[in-house]
């Protein structure tokens, strides 16, 4: 998983910073945005290998910034974190383009795994 | 038009409640997922090879699994809550009457666990039984009616709940053991709160268009809920 270079979009930025410290831990290159306009703008500066995007997020919601990366760059997967209780925000997520969801909070190990079924499907 | 009224008001005064609900589990699941990645993130730092000649170091892991451990059942918990809120969302939705038994078992599991009964739930063949009614109603009929076999006198160990699939209808079968435990219990009277509960109960599945049927017997007590595949 080294030299993989991962987006993370949260608007909880205290979740964001952490989980992004522990994938570098791991070898994984993060970038951090907490919102989805920010989100949208570094997808133009960086080009991430993969996003990992929270759902419901104030102002531009999760499931907009992903359908506006499935525009410009649909070939980068793009992984849903949802909050809620119930599978629904993932599987409309998957819908409109998403490679997979998790429930947060997330097991690391389990979001290691989905990004490399997500890169291996690329 | 006023009974109309008074229903309009109840059902908005119900979504209100779950709205709120949901959208506050929702913030504590955000803050246990903070949690979960503040206390991975020292497991992290407390398994780098410099922490070895740290003399907490074990103390510190074992404080650690444990925080973990309580985020896992704080999420449980929070889970519970946030699909207990949504099904406040409409009076009538089509659900899985197997999420709806296993969610109220779950909120029930505690309330029987203090009056020292094991509460479990019977899976059926379909894993899904779909069911178009009030998902709210059922859990609050289902609540009530293990609320109301814990307290009939007769002693008990286990309720066990499971379905059963009919032609024109759904059973939904609550149990207790009640003459395992007590086998002269099937006799004894039902206490005057335990009756009002019974009211309580048929008159809510009059409104979803069921009915309830309770019986007594030297085998345990057992509550059947027939619920239609439709409501009224």
């Amino acid at each position: 998983m080294s030299n993989l270079r991962v987006l993370l979009v949260d608007d909880e930025e205290e979740f964001v910073t952490t989980l992004s410290e522990r994938l570098s831990l791991r070898g994984i290159e993060t970038e951090v945005a907490y919102n989805g306009e920010n989100a949208l703008a570094k997808m133009n500066q960086i080009t991430p290998d993969i996003v990992i995007l929270d759902v419901m997020m104030p102002g531009l919601s999760g499931l907009d910034v992903l359908k506006q990366i499935k525009e410009i760059l649909p070939d980068i997967p793009v992984i849903l974190l949802t909050g809620r209780g119930s599978t629904r925000d993932g599987i409309d997520g998957m819908k409109q383009g998403a490679f997979d969801y998790l429930m947060k909070p997330v097991d690391i190990e389990d979001l290691i795994k989905k990004m490399n079924e997500a890169m291996k499907s690329r | 038009m006023k009974r109309a009224d008074d229903q309009l008001l109840k059902i908005k005064e119900i979504a209100f409640i779950g709205k709120v609900t949901a959208s506050l589990s929702h913030d504590i699941k955000n803050i246990l997922a903070i949690i979960n990645e503040s206390s991975g993130l020292a497991g992290d730092l407390l398994t780098k090879g410099d922490q070895k000649e740290n003399p907490h170091l074990s103390r510190l892991t074992q404080i650690n699994i444990s925080m973990q451990e309580q985020v896992k059942r704080g999420v449980e918990i929070v889970k519970r809550l946030n699909r207990f809120a949504h099904s406040m969302d409409e009076e009538a939705s089509d659900s899985d009457l197997n999420d709806i038994i296993l969610l109220t078992a779950d909120i029930a599991k505690r309330l029987a666990r203090l009056k020292g009964v094991g509460l479990e739930t019977i899976p059926t063949d379909n894993p899904i039984i779909d069911i178009r009614n009030d998902p709210f109603k059922i859990e609050q009929i289902l609540f009530g009616c293990i609320e109301y076999l814990l307290d009939l006198p007769a002693k008990k160990s286990l309720i066990t709940i499971t379905v059963k699939q009919n032609k024109d209808d759904t059973s939904i079968i609550i149990s207790d053991d009640s003459s395992k435990v007590s086998p002269s219990c099937g006799d004894n009277g039902i206490e005057k709160t335990s009756d009002l509960q019974m009211t309580f109960l048929n008159i809510l599945m009059d409104e979803i268009g069921g009915s309830v049927n309770f019986i007594k017997s030297q085998s345990g007590n057992t509550i059947t809920l027939s619920l239609p595949l439709k409501p009224p």
